[in-house]
C-alpha cells in the first residue's frame, strides 16, 4: 500500500465513521474505539444496558464494511456445534452418493455478533476461544481456518445476572477492547427519537472493502512508535500488578491480578491503530493514554474489597496513567 | 534518513535550551547563596550574637555552590530535545519518533519523516524554551524573602539567645539566697529539738529546701513560698504541741524562732540538777543563749498561757514547750516563775526541789527589775526558784531572792512573776523544773516538785539518730543509752 492508497483508506475510515453516525446517534468514542479494534484485528466486548444500541452498532458496522456478517444469539441451550458448525450426511442430487461434510456454523463470517454472550454456558462460550485467538475452528479432528478479517463483537448485559454465566478471565482476556456503552445524553436521545420513530430508515452503503481493511490492518503494525512510548506502556502495565514495585497503594489494595502481556500488546496496537485513524504515521503517548481504559479495564481482576468499595477499573487506570506519564516525562 | 529540517530544529532548540538553562542555574545559585547567607547571619546572630565577618560570604558561597551542583544537569541530548519540542508544541511525538526511526526503511517511516520535517520547519525555539518566568505567587514570595533578608541583615536582632549566662562563681554570694538559706537553717534549728513525727517531716522537707537553696536549683520565689509554707506548718505544729495557741497565734516568725530556740534549750537539758549541786550546773549539750534572746513579753505570754494549762499538782507534764531564760555573764537576767501556796506557807525545803540550779545561782548578780520569785528557801538556797510545769526553767538567785508573790487560795501553782538578776559568767543553762507545786495541804503527798528533762531524752536521741550523725551500727546503742535516761528506766 503506497501513501496514496493509505491516505485513501484513511479517508474511507472517515466516511465509515460518518456512515455509522447515520445509524448511531452520539457514541462517537464508542464508534472510534470499535474502529480501532477493527483496524487492529481485535475483538470487542460491548457491555451496556439493554436498548442502548449495541446490536444496532454491530449491524451497522457490518453493513458499512461490506463484510459477511452473522449474528449468534447466545442462550443457555446453545451448543458449541451451533456456533462452530457440524458434520452432516449429505446425499448428492441423484441420491446415489452420500458423504459426511462439514457444515460451517455462524462463526464462519467476517463479522460475528455474539449477542448476550454471557447467557450461554461456559462450554458454548469456550467454543469461541480458538476462533478468537487462533482464527481457526477445529471440529472432528479437523481444523478449518477462518477467513480474515475475523471480527467478533460480543455484547453482554451487566445488570441481568439471573441465568447468566460470567465470562471466565481467560476468555475475557481474548477481547481486544471492552467498551462500555453509555446512555445517550438528552440531545442524543431526542435525535434518536426523531430518527427511529419516523419514516427515516437509513441505508448504509458499504464504504470499506475487505482487502482495504486487511491492508489497513497490515499498515497498523508498521506504524512507528517511539521508545519512550513503549516505556510508558511497560510502566503502565507493570503498575497494574499488585506485586510490582510500581504499584500504587490503590492497586495493591484493590487489584488481584494485573494486565497480561496481551494487554500490553493491545495497548501498543491500539495506539498505532488510533494514530492511523487520526491520519498520523506514528503512535504517540496520547494515543496510548486514550486507549488505555478500553484495553485494560477488563484485564484488571479486582478484589472483593474493590467491589465492596465500588472501585471501578477506569479510575485505577486513570491514576496509573498519570503516574506512568510522570515517569517518562521529559 | 532524518530530515535536515528536523535536525536543524533540534539544534536550534538545543542551543537555546543550554543557554537558558545555564542562565537560570546561575540566577538560582545566586538566590540560594543569598538566602543561605541571610539565614546563616540571622541564625548565628540569634544564637551566639553578632557573627564574624566571614560567616555571610562563606554561607553565600556554600549555598550557591550547593544549589549550582544540585541543579546542574548534563546538556539535553537530541532525543530529549525532540521530546521537549513534541511536548511543548503538541507534535504527538512526531520528532522523537522520527529521530528514533530515522534509519529504518518502510513506507510508513518515510511518510513519518515527511510529516516530521513539515512540522519541524515551524518550530520556533522561543516557543519551546521560553525565558523562565515566575508565577505571581513565586514573585511575591521571592520579593518577600528578599525584603525579609535585608531587614534581618540591617535590623536589630536579639543577641545570643542560645548563649547561656555564665554560671555564678562558686564563691559568689547571692544575698537573697543567703538570707533565705539562713532562715531555713534557723527554722531547722528551731524545730530540731522537738522530736515529733511532724517536726521530723518538716525537718526533712526543710533539709531539701536548704539543699536546693544551696545549689541554687530552687527558684527564689518558689523557695520563699516553700519557706513560708514550712513556717506556717511549724507554727501550727508548735501551737498544737504546747497548747499555746492563744499565745502563738499573734506571734510572728521571729518570735516563733525565739520560742523554738528556747524549746530546744529546754529539751537539751537532760541532766537532773540535784539540790546538792546548787550553784553548779552541769555542762549541757552545748546550747547556750544570751539574754538578748529572751524577750520578756514573749516569755511572759507563753508562761502565762502555759500556766493556765498546767496540769494538776503531782502530774509531770510531758510537753517540752517552754522558754528558757538565758543568762549572760554580765547582766543576764534570770527569771523564775514560782507557784506559791496560797497561805504563804513555806514551800518545801530546797532540797525537795529538784530544779536545776543555773550558774546564776553561783553568782548572785544584781537584781534588775521586776518581781522576784520568792521561794521560802531564801537566799543561799539552791534551786530556790521553780518554774512552771513544762514551762520555763528558772535559775535560782541565791543572793537576791525575795518574796513578792501573790497567792490564790485553792490553787496549787500559779505564775507569779519573773525573776531577774545578775548571773554569773558563762552561758546560762536551763533545765526544766516541775513547778506543779502542791497546795500546802497536799505538800506531803507530792514526792518532788521538779524533775529533770530526762523525759525528753528519747526524743532527743531519736532526733540525733535521725540526723544520721550517728553511724548506723551505733544507733541502737545510742537509743538504748538515752532510753535508759528516761525516768523509771534502768540505766
Amino acid at each position: 500500500m503506497d501513501e496514496t492508497q493509505l491516505v485513501e483508506a484513511q479517508g474511507k475510515l472517515d466516511r465509515l465513521r460518518r456512515e455509522l453516525g447515520k445509524v448511531i446517534v452520539g457514541q462517537a468514542q464508542l464508534i472510534e474505539e470499535t474502529l480501532i479494534a477493527l483496524l487492529c484485528g481485535g475483538h470487542v466486548l460491548l457491555e451496556g444496558a439493554p436498548g442502548l444500541g449495541k446490536t444496532r452498532l454491530v449491524r451497522a458496522i457490518g453493513q458499512g464494511l461490506d463484510l459477511k456478517f452473522t449474528r449468534i444469539q447466545f442462550t443457555p441451550d446453545l451448543m458449541p456445534a451451533d456456533i462452530l458448525g457440524t458434520h452432516v450426511l449429505l446425499t448428492d442430487a441423484e441420491g446415489r452418493e452420500r458423504r459426511i461434510t462439514f457444515q460451517p456454523g455462524p462463526i464462519f463470517a467476517h463479522l460475528v455478533l455474539a449477542d448476550e454472550i454471557n447467557r450461554a454456558t461456559p462450554k458454548s462460550q469456550s467454543a469461541l476461544l480458538e476462533a478468537m485467538q487462533e482464527g481457526t475452528v477445529t471440529t472432528a479432528g479437523k481444523t478449518y481456518p477462518l477467513e480474515q478479517p475475523f471480527f467478533v463483537l460480543a455484547t453482554q448485559n451487566p445488570i441481568e445476572m439471573e441465568g447468566t454465566y460470567p465470562l471466565p478471565e481467560a476468555q475475557i482476556d481474548r477481547f481486544f477492547f471492552k467498551l462500555l456503552v453509555k446512555p445517550p445524553s438528552k440531545d442524543e436521545l431526542k435525535a434518536i427519537l426523531e430518527r427511529t420513530t419516523g419514516e427515516y430508515d437509513p441505508v448504509l452503503t458499504p464504504v470499506l472493502r475487505r482487502d482495504e481493511l486487511l491492508a489497513l490492518q497490515r499498515a497498523v503494525r508498521q506504524v512507528p512508535i517511539a521508545s519512550h512510548v513503549l516505556d510508558f506502556v511497560v510502566h503502565l502495565v507493570e503498575a497494574t500488578h499488585p506485586s510490582s514495585p510500581r504499584a500504587t497503594e490503590e492497586v495493591k489494595r484493590y487489584v488481584r491480578y494485573g494486565a497480561s502481556p496481551r494487554g500490553a500488546q493491545a495497548l501498543v496496537l491500539a495506539a498505532k491503530g488510533r494514530a492511523l485513524l487520526e491520519g498520523r504515521f506514528n503512535a504517540s503517548l496520547d494515543d496510548v493514554v486514550r486507549v488505555a481504559a478500553p484495553a485494560l479495564r477488563h484485564r484488571l481482576i479486582l478484589s472483593f474489597e474493590a467491589e465492596a468499595d465500588g472501585v471501578e477499573p477506569d479510575r485505577l487506570i486513570a491514576s496509573l496513567v498519570d503516574q506512568a506519564r510522570k515517569e517518562v516525562a521529559v | 534518513m532524518i530530515p535536515e529540517a528536523v535536525l536543524e530544529a533540534l539544534e536550534r532548540v538545543g542551543r537555546r535550551h543550554r543557554r537558558i538553562s545555564r542562565l537560570a542555574l546561575a540566577v538560582q545559585s545566586l538566590i540560594a547563596g543569598w538566602g543561605a547567607a541571610a539565614a546563616a547571619y540571622v541564625l548565628y546572630a540569634l544564637a551566639w550574637g553578632r557573627p564574624p565577618v566571614w560567616i555571610a560570604p562563606a554561607a553565600f558561597a556554600a549555598g550557591a555552590l550547593v544549589s549550582f551542583f544540585r541543579a546542574l544537569r548534563p546538556p539535553m541530548d537530541p532525543l530529549g530535545v525532540a521530546r521537549l519540542i513534541d511536548a511543548r508544541l503538541d507534535l504527538k511525538d512526531r520528532l522523537a519518533t522520527a529521530l528514533e526511526w530515522g534509519g529504518r526503511r518502510s513506507p510508513l517511516v518515510y511518510w513519518l519523516m515527511e510529516d516530521a520535517a513539515q512540522h519541524a520547519r515551524f518550530v520556533k525555539p522561543e516557543a519551546v524554551v521560553p525565558w523562565p518566568g515566575l508565577s505571581r505567587v513565586q514573585r511575591l514570595g521571592l520579593a518577600a524573602a528578599a525584603v525579609l533578608s535585608v531587614l534581618a541583615w540591617a535590623g536589630p536582632l536579639p543577641d545570643g539567645l542560645l548563649v547561656r549566662p555564665a554560671p555564678p562563681a562558686a564563691d559568689a554570694v547571692d544575698p537573697e539566697y543567703e538570707e533565705l538559706l539562713d532562715q531555713v537553717i534557723a527554722l531547722r534549728e528551731a524545730i530540731a529539738a522537738i522530736p515529733t513525727p511532724e517536726m521530723r517531716r518538716l525537718d526533712r522537707d526543710l533539709s531539701q529546701l536548704q539543699a536546693g537553696l544551696r545549689d541554687r536549683s530552687f527558684p527564689q520565689d518558689e523557695a520563699l513560698a516553700l519557706l513560708r509554707h514550712f513556717e506556717r506548718r511549724v507554727q501550727a505544729a508548735l501551737a498544737g504541741l504546747s497548747g499555746i495557741d492563744s499565745a502563738a497565734d499573734p506571734l510572728d516568725l521571729e518570735q516563733l524562732q525565739e520560742l523554738a530556740k528556747r524549746l530546744e534549750l529546754v529539751a537539751l537539758v537532760r541532766e537532773e540538777a540535784s539540790p546538792g549541786d546548787a550553784g553548779s550546773v552541769p555542762p549541757l549539750a552545748g546550747r547556750a543563749a544570751s539574754p538578748d534572746e529572751l524577750p520578756q513579753g514573749l516569755l511572759d505570754a507563753l508562761l502565762r498561757s502555759s500556766g493556765d494549762a498546767r496540769p494538776q499538782p503531782g502530774a509531770m507534764p510531758e510537753g517540752a514547750g517552754g522558754a528558757d531564760p538565758a543568762g549572760d555573764a554580765a547582766e543576764g537576767g534570770a527569771f523564775a516563775v514560782a507557784d506559791v501556796p496560797e497561805d504563804g506557807a513555806a514551800l518545801p525545803s530546797p532540797g525537795a526541789v529538784e530544779g536545776p540550779a543555773g550558774p546564776a545561782s553561783q553568782d548572785s548578780g544584781g537584781e534588775r527589775d521586776g518581781a522576784q520569785v520568792s521561794l521560802p528557801g531564801g537566799p543561799g538556797e539552791p534551786g530556790g526558784s521553780s518554774g512552771t510545769g513544762g514551762g520555763p526553767s528558772p535559775a535560782g538567785d541565791r543572793g537576791s531572792g525575795g518574796q513578792d508573790g501573790t497567792f490564790e487560795a485553792g490553787q496549787g501553782v500559779r505564775i507569779v512573776d519573773h525573776v531577774t538578776g545578775q548571773l554569773g559568767d558563762g552561758p546560762l543553762h536551763i533545765g526544766r523544773v516541775n513547778t506543779a507545786l502542791p497546795a500546802p495541804s497536799q505538800a506531803a503527798e507530792v514526792p518532788r516538785l521538779s524533775g529533770p528533762l530526762a523525759s525528753g531524752a528519747g526524743g532527743f536521741s531519736e532526733h540525733g539518730v535521725g540526723r544520721e550523725n550517728v553511724p548506723l551500727v551505733y544507733r541502737d546503742a545510742v537509743r538504748n543509752y538515752f532510753r535508759s535516761l528516761e525516768p523509771g528506766e534502768e540505766p
